[in-house]
């Protein structure tokens, strides 16, 4: 088996030595990983889409939602969590399965290796007019959406979530200029888990629970519930009456999985015991028997019965709500199980459990769902954002670095997946090993880990969200960038992606008073002819006005949203794999059940805004060399016909990223008002509502929705990349320039976390010196308090190679922007973009 | 007295009367050969077939006899992309430049929609 499946390799033909000195680091992989993880990794189907379109060949799972519309048509009387329940698990025992050559871990989110999952609600619309994935018959296939998307078409969650909300908040939102994502967290959210609950909170084998013991404690609930209502009534036995379906719905769901995760036993089994000739994979295909009628019914007990509980509860919550992101701790949780196999019982060999966890890359990276495409423009070439948490430290503080993180790290620059990426948790105690293994993924041009200050970002979570410190050192990332515990109280069930905004309108609104050009209709607040601004404090006045305008209207549409998820929805899976929902009955979504609050307004195309008022402060009121009229005058008409002055805007005003004080201030000063202001905001469970500047690639998305601003750009120029990040070349002073500016923010109460995109020359950080460069370079970035950091190390030459010959290139990943991504799955803008980005030099 | 209905209460009104809209699958399959979605001023929200006029605002009806064009007001119609443009006299045929949806990126510059590439 192995040597048939060694012969599909498409390596060079040059010794592996040779080939990491021409960093052709796609082919070392290949050349390093056995041969059963490099079948895995080539078995796989991308999921994202390439540019803004499916790869052929990729079809919609149509099976999954024609079972679960089946059941829900079946349940019409039930209350909406029970119903979920039903037809998830009804979905889940009858959709077909399957188990890849050569897997150990078993579970997708679709039916099929080329499929693509999607709400049973979403059949209609984009799906249905999709040029690529409608599968054959091709006419049948659209009879059966026409008909589905008939059904759901005055059923849909957010049909029901449009209707509450205000006419004028509903018109602005669907311009999709303002915002991005939809409104309805509990359905499309990123949801963190409750794994101090499900793994234990004390590390240990067996200290966590499986999900009989789950069903177990809500049965212990019902129970009770059901004596208090035989009891004398005194009106606090009302609200029992929501929460018994929604016990009874948890229950139904976790059956369900452990119904799923047996079929797969039985699949397994009877492949082994029928069909296998291959005494080794025979063995294998036994122990994924067992490893899946253990979990997730039982508590793991080894290391691949963890990665596959895991896995369960990762496909579960996908398919319960199309989770794109994935808050996980693999290394944490995972450690106990590695270093008794490993270590202790030596039940397994490090290579093996290297296998193991490159697979559960692999595995991570097969899941997908259908994404539509204003979501795709702003995560090209991915599903979503699952930025998995690696290193940190312990809850009592001691690094919790082991040998599990090193090998997470060394899996993957084995199998190479632009998805799962890691962020590292680096503090003061790290290693210098580990700290070279992290280079090393930089070095080979995987684009992650992005660092991350945890000292910085503990402080932080414990200003804005009041997380008790213990709570807080178990952090993930709940999505790309922002910590969040994986507490009882702590973990956030649901974040929205429309608590997403395109702030570059802060700056365009207070420029033409509240109108905008791009779609030709008075959006933000009447702030004020700006012509008739004598100095720049009026300019700034109007921007603080548009900036808490739209920080208010994107704020109102998700808390009502958030609010509305659980009526509207409900999570059963979710809640019933969660602490605080089995003890309290609410649904996990539901703020009711006791969570703290973790929220956060993502910035996409912030920078812009300090940036163009700096240029409009020097040039306009300082220098007085442009009147505010020509000004206007020159950006309505998008700079058409004044180039030489769009010039002047672009090199002679000042730019963020420089260590120059006059844009520095500006930008501070603006991070103060928008903290001030954060805490003015509220989310359901009561807490603030700070912001997280950031773009995945939202910059590109939203390129054609800004209009010219004063730093020069115009209508259609992409948007710079990072949330923190200069502009593309504008940043001319070196990186310890940038650090300087951006250390100038304080990254614990201006915000909740700050993205910065930087390149490093593959060239000068070869060997040791490299990597001592690199070293010191982190040393500053620590010193200076900054959070996040994180790099692309893949020279221009390789870069427009890759745009020559993309068939050649398949498998160079860049980092985009709190994700990374195949260079030949993101749009020529993109990559244009990321080629424009400044190659720092160190030293 | 009850709330006068405002420009936006009529967008919203339109906007869910097109989402509950019952459709067999022929009409959806049907783009007329001036549609909203060929047109230069339609700006498409991203990714469904739903979008706004950049000329016409909330009022207008272009499927009226006469079509009534309103251009005076704060919020653009709301439009889809098979929707009927014939009888539009501010429609201006646009060249669709982006042909595989990878170059510009740019909603109003492509058209991805499985219909309109018939």
């Amino acid at each position: 088996m192995a040597e048939v499946i060694a012969k599909k390799s498409a390596a060079p033909d040059r010794s592996a030595k040779e080939l990491e000195e021409e960093r052709a680091w796609w082919w070392v992989a290949e050349k390093k990983r056995s041969p059963r993880l490099d079948y895995l990794r080539k078995a796989t189907w991308k999921k994202g889409r390439r540019g803004g379109e499916y790869e052929p060949g990729t079809k919609i799972d149509l099976e999954s939602p024609q079972l679960f519309t089946e059941s829900w048509q079946e349940n019409e009387g039930d209350p909406i969590h029970l119903r979920r329940a039903k037809a998830l698990t009804h979905m889940m025992g009858k959709r077909t399965i399957f188990i890849t050559d050569h897997a150990q871990i078993v579970a997708t989110e679709a039916n099929l290796p080329h499929t693509l999952y999607a709400n049973a609600e979403a059949i209609g619309g984009e799906i249905y007019n999709d040029p690529i994935i409608i599968p054959e018959p091709k006419e049948e296939s659209l009879q059966i959406m026409s008909d589905s998307a008939n059904y759901w078409r005055t059923r849909s969650n957010l049909l029901e979530l449009v209707k509450v909300l205000r006419a004028e908040d509903m018109g602005k939102f669907i311009t999709a200029t303002l915002m991005w994502g939809l409104p309805v967290g509990g359905s499309f959210g990123y949801s963190g888990k409750d794994y101090e609950y499900i793994f234990g909170p004390d590390q240990k084998v067996g200290g966590g629970k499986g999900f009989e013991d789950m069903i177990n404690d809500i049965q212990e609930k019902i129970d009770e519930a059901e004596d208090q209502l035989d009891s004398t009534p005194d009106g606090a036995e009302l609200n029992l009456y929501e929460k018994l379906p929604n016990w009874e719905s948890m229950q139904i769901a976790l059956e369900g999985c452990i119904n799923h995760a047996r079929r797969y036993a039985r699949l397994a089994r009877i492949i082994a015991e029928n069909f296998e000739p291959d005494a080794k994979r025979k063995e294998e295909l036994l122990r994924v028997a067992e490893t899946c009628e253990r979990v997730p019914a039982k508590p793991a007990r080894t290391f691949q019965e963890h990665l596959q509980m895991q896995h369960f509860i990762q496909t579960w919550t996908r398919l319960e709500a199309l989770e794109s992101a994935w808050p996980t701790r693999p290394d944490y949780y995972g450690w106990p199980y590695y270093n008794k196999d490993v270590n202790i019982d030596k039940t397994l060999t490090k290579d093996e459990a290297l296998d193991l966890v490159g697979e559960s890359l692999i595995r991570a990276y097969e899941m997908g769902h259908f994404l539509g495409r204003g979501g795709a423009e702003a995560l090209q070439g991915i599903v979503g954002t699952w930025v998995w948490t690696l290193g940190g430290v312990n809850k009592d503080g001691s690094d919790a670095c082991n040998d599990l993180t090193t090998a997470f790290l060394q899996a993957a620059r084995m199998v190479r997946v632009s998805n799962p990426t890691f962020g590292f948790r680096w503090h003061p105690q790290v290693k210098d090993e580990v700290m070279r293994e992290i280079f090393e993924c930089i070095r080979q041009g995987l684009g992650y880990p992005s660092i991350r200050n945890d000292p910085v970002l503990i402080a932080n979570g414990m200003y804005w969200h009041n997380h008790p410190l213990e709570e807080m050192r178990t952090w993930v990332h709940q999505a790309c960038m922002s910590p969040a515990p994986t507490t009882k109280y702590g973990y956030q069930p649901a974040r929205m992606a429309s608590a997403t905004m395109n702030a570059a309108k802060m700056i365009e609104y207070a420029l033409h008073n509240g109108y905008d050009h791009t779609l030709n209709m008075q959006m933000g607040p009447k702030t004020g002819d700006a012509r008739q601004f004598t100095d720049f404090e009026q300019l700034f006045e109007a921007w603080v006005k548009q900036m808490e305008w739209l920080m208010n209207f994107g704020v109102r549409i998700v808390n009502i949203g958030r609010v509305k998820s659980h009526e509207n929805w409900g999570r059963p899976f979710l809640s019933g794999i969660s602490e605080r929902s089995v003890e309290s009955g609410w649904d996990a979504v539901d703020p009711k059940s006791g969570e703290r609050g973790n929220s956060w307004i993502t910035f996409f195309t912030w920078v812009e805004n300090a940036d163009s008022l700096a240029a409009v402060k020097k040039l306009v009121f300082d220098e007085k060399k442009y009147t505010m009229d020509q000004l206007l005058t020159a950006l309505e008409a998008n700079w058409e016909g004044y180039e030489e002055m769009r010039l002047d805007f672009v090199k002679n005003a000042p730019k963020w990223g420089n260590d120059d004080d006059y844009v520095d201030d500006i930008m501070v000063r603006c991070l103060h008002e928008v903290s001030r202001h954060s805490h003015e905001l509220k989310d359901p469970c009561g807490n603030p509502w700070p912001v997280l500047p950031e773009n995945v690639s939202g910059n590109i998305h939203f390129s054609n929705r800004v209009h010219a601003l004063p730093n020069g750009r115009r209508l259609g120029d992409a948007l710079y990349d990072g949330g923190l990040s200069p502009g593309p070349g504008l940043d001319k002073k070196g990186p310890t320039a940038v650090l300087k500016s951006c250390g100038k923010i304080n990254h614990i109460s201006d915000g909740r976390a700050f993205l910065l995109n930087q390149r490093l020359s593959p060239t000068q950080l070869a060997g040791e010196k490299g990597y001592q460069l690199w070293k010191a370079y982190m040393k500053t970035w620590a010193d200076l308090g900054l959070d996040h950091v994180q790099f692309n190390m893949v020279d221009d030459a390789t870069l427009r190679a890759a745009q020559r010959e993309p068939e050649k290139y398949q498998e160079l990943i860049v980092r985009v922007a709190g994700y990374s991504a195949h260079f030949v799955d993101i749009s020529r803008k993109t990559q244009d973009n990321i080629i424009q980005r400044t190659v720092q030099g160190l030293g | 007295m009850p709330r006068k209905k405002s420009e936006w209460d009529q967008l919203k009104q339109g906007y869910l009367s097109m989402q509950e809209q019952f459709k067999t699958k022929e009409e959806r399959e049907y783009v007329p050969e001036k549609s909203c979605g060929k047109c230069k001023n339609f700006f498409a929200s991203t990714g469904n077939t739903t979008g706004h006029c950049l000329i016409l605002k909330v009022g207008s009806d272009i499927a009226a006899n006469p079509p009534v064009f309103v251009l005076d007001g704060e919020v653009a119609m709301m439009s889809d992309i098979t929707m009927d443009a014939s009888p539009c006299k501010y429609y201006e045929e646009m060249e669709l430049v982006d042909t595989d949806i990878g170059e510009a990126f740019d909603p109003r510059y492509s058209r991805h929609q499985r219909q309109m590439m018939k």
